[in-house]
């Protein structure tokens, strides 16, 4: 439509995708400034990359595939050193157990004390799974792609998806209930 | 241990098409993963295995908790995205926008060459120091000039001495002779006044002196800021920014656009109701319609621009506007104010607003068979609306920029002072009264005196709760007091009790009430940008 004529389309589609973007972004990188910066890109890359969308594919597909890539190649720029990793790998292992810092990652004193323990071990949790089951669990279930766009967008087979969003639910649950035994055992420690 | 969960993950396939090959899990059912007879598969899975059942509530519990992991876009956020989407106005117009043929413009160019040469080929250059425009346009800026410095008894010598002394060397134009011959009559009918204030009303706006720049420029810079500031208010982001910078509450934004969004809908209908097939109506315009279409346009505008309340927004201003030339005095302030904002904002029916605008000014300054001569115009009666008095003062103050004369226009403004004082003196300072005065000729209010003060403080004696449901004194009221102002924040307070009251019955009421909600982000401009800064 923005193409046809419209310029008012334009303003639609990111009224309609701004805050889900955000979101996007903000979860894949815990850092709202950087998430916003990563939002205006997107938008700006998608009117640049109108000339060249095709009406037959869907609307959210493009919007997610260029989403996504621009995440890939930021994450690419973002890595803080060069390292080999299986795509087997669900979380980072321990000695690399922070994924990756930036300057305005750290929480400020108001987001920690509006960040309950719970959240926090949530977040740490989603931060130490792997980029590639990240960004799976993300789409799936943020998002709420469907498993075959999930793998048109990310150019894997089906049953990669699946395994990988498997895999990391299962990690999830398992860092999950870690750290609640933890707690429990600190809470029991200090009671005794 | 127990800390690396991997190492007990099943391996990744990548196998194409093996969708089938992984066995499901609860989150896929959860998800609503795979074809209806898959989900049905899982489900009649689940109910007759309560460990799998047991698994699917774990893992709702857990992706219902990850759900909350959200975050607020900050105020920049909103900042970020406009431009985006003016870069994307500027893309749009330099890449898809239909361009003319390429033929065009050389024949465009050629036609404009042939008409140059047509038109020098019978131009006589003196003839341009012969001409009478040349010579009208000659008188009226030196006749201007003379205005901005004589006093009120050097015009009425002026005008004597024009009379008498038929055109020697200083040529005066028809429209200037006539403009003299008002002045007298004013002047005139103004001795006959029992108060003096319309009289030194009318004395100060003939001896103003003020920088001819400035007088353009400033109405130019507050439509520019109208216009940047509604952009501003598109975003939901600086709506609430500018709420909680003042101490309103987040929701308060909620209610204002839950408001326009009925607005919108109803002003749709009202519209479509009242006109015909040619867009126009022969019909008598009823008061109540003209102001919840006006007010509606008002309300809608300062509720933020919302691209679907666009058409209300459209149809309400064209309704307007066709009805314009059938409108006169109070009514054709009623039409103007709406058509004002619109035409800030969009530019739609500029020269509408012009074209009427010169005409709201010329029924109180031109001398008519009724006016001046036999009563005083319609706005300057003791029977106007003070409300409509101070509308027309914001009003005249604009129209600078649509290029009415700041001179004329600020005269009005001063005789609609004048009128609001003389209301004043016969003890009717009522809240509307003062809240005409300070919203529409705020300005103009002598500071040296401390009138300006003394009106504000008396104002803030009256609740806007207790001043429910008229919302348009309230509305005159909150958007006359800028921040900064002494008494900004006490009457920020009181503004906040406004949030709980019910919504008004009619459409005027309810746009009026929304405008008043809406004042922490709409109604003092300028404000938005500093907030932005």
């Amino acid at each position: 439509m923005y193409r046809d004529g419209e310029p008012q389309a334009f303003r639609q589609l990111v009224d309609l995708y701004r805050e889900r973007m955000l979101q996007f972004y903000y979860r894949l990188c815990w850092d709202r400034q950087r998430s916003e910066d990563l939002t205006q890109d997107l938008f700006l890359k998608l009117m640049l990359g109108s000339k060249r969308y095709r009406p037959e594919g869907r609307m959210t597909t493009f919007i997610y595939r260029v989403a996504t890539n621009l995440w890939i190649d930021h994450y690419r720029q973002q890595r803080p050193r060069p390292r080999f990793h299986s795509f087997d790998q669900v979380v980072h292992p321990n000695d690399d157990s922070a994924p990756r810092q930036y300057a305005g990652d750290t929480p400020t004193p108001d987001e920690q004390l509006s960040d309950g323990e719970e959240r926090t071990a949530m977040r740490q949790a989603l931060e130490r799974l792997t980029e590639p089951h990240r960004l799976v669990f993300e789409l799936a279930v943020y998002q709420e792609r469907p498993y075959g766009e999930i793998s048109d967008l990310l150019d894997i087979p089906v049953g990669t998806v699946k395994s990988r969003m498997h895999n990391a639910v299962h990690a999830l649950k398992e860092m999950l209930g870690s750290t609640e035994q933890e707690q429990q055992n600190k809470r029991a420690g200090g009671a005794g | 241990m127990s800390d690396q969960p991997d190492a007990n993950q099943q391996p990744e396939s990548n196998v194409s098409g093996e969708t089938n090959a992984v066995a499901w899990e609860p989150i896929d059912l959860l998800l609503n993963q795979g074809t209806p007879e898959e989900v049905t598969a899982m489900r009649n899975e689940i109910s007759g295995n309560p460990s799998k059942a047991l698994e699917l509530a774990d893992t709702i519990a857990l992706i219902e908790q990850f759900r909350d992991l959200t975050v607020e876009a900050s105020p920049e956020f909103a900042g970020k995205l406009q431009d985006v989407a003016l870069h994307s106005d500027r893309f749009y117009r330099s890449h898809f926008q239909p361009q003319p043929p390429a033929w065009l413009m050389p024949m465009v160019m050629g036609l404009a060459a042939a008409a140059t040469f047509m038109l020098l080929w019978g131009f006589d250059a003196a003839q341009m120091w012969r001409s009478e425009a040349n010579l009208t346009s000659v008188a009226n800026s030196e006749i201007r000039t003379k205005l901005n410095t004589i006093s009120i008894d050097d015009a009425r010598r002026n005008v004597v001495a024009s009379e008498t002394t038929v055109v020697d060397e200083d040529p005066m134009s028809p429209e200037q002779a006539s403009w003299e011959r008002a002045v007298t009559e004013i002047l005139a009918r103004l001795d006959q006044e029992t108060t003096d204030n319309l009289r030194n009303a009318f004395r100060d706006g003939m001896t103003q002196k003020g920088d001819p720049l400035k007088q353009w420029l400033d109405p130019s810079n507050a439509l520019v800021l109208l216009r940047l500031e509604h952009e501003l208010r598109a975003s939901a982001e600086v709506r609430i920014h500018a709420l909680r910078s003042r101490g309103a509450l987040a929701e308060v934004d909620n209610r204002v656009q839950e408001l326009a969004d009925g607005i919108a809908d109803e002003m749709l209908r009202v519209v479509a109701g009242r006109t015909d097939a040619t867009g126009s109506s022969r019909q008598p315009i009823s008061n109540n319609d003209l102001s919840d279409i006006s007010w509606g346009v008002r309300g809608l505008i300062a509720s933020g621009s919302a691209t679907y309340r666009t058409t209300a927004l459209r149809n309400g201003g064209k309704w307007l506007a066709n009805r314009l030339p059938q409108l006169t005095g109070e009514r054709l302030v009623i039409a103007l104010s709406g058509l004002v904002e619109l035409a800030a904002i969009s530019g739609q029916h500029f020269e509408a607003v012009a074209e009427h605008g010169q005409r709201l000014v010329d029924e109180v300054l031109l001398p008519s068979d009724e006016n001046w001569r036999r009563r005083l115009p319609d706005l300057l009666s003791g029977y106007a609306d003070a409300g409509n008095i101070g509308e027309a003062g914001r009003i005249l103050a604009r129209l600078p920029a649509f290029g009415i004369d700041p001179h004329r226009c600020k005269l009005v403004r001063q005789l609609l002072l004048g009128q609001l004082r003389d209301r004043r003196s016969s003890a009717q300072d009522r809240p509307e009264v003062l809240a005409a005065m300070l919203y529409g000729c705020g300005d103009l209010l002598d500071e040296t005196t401390g009138e300006l003060d003394r009106i504000g403080w008396q104002l803030l004696r009256w609740k806007p709760t207790r001043l429910a449901p008229d919302f348009a004194t309230v509305q005159q009221m909150a958007w006359s007091r800028a921040p900064g102002s002494r008494g900004y924040t006490r009457l920020q307070r009181e503004l906040r009790q406004l949030a709980i009251l019910p919504m008004p019955h009619s459409l005027a009421s309810r746009s009026a009430f929304l405008m008043c909600l809406a004042t922490n982000f709409a109604g003092h401009a300028g404000s938005l940008l500093l907030d932005d800064e």
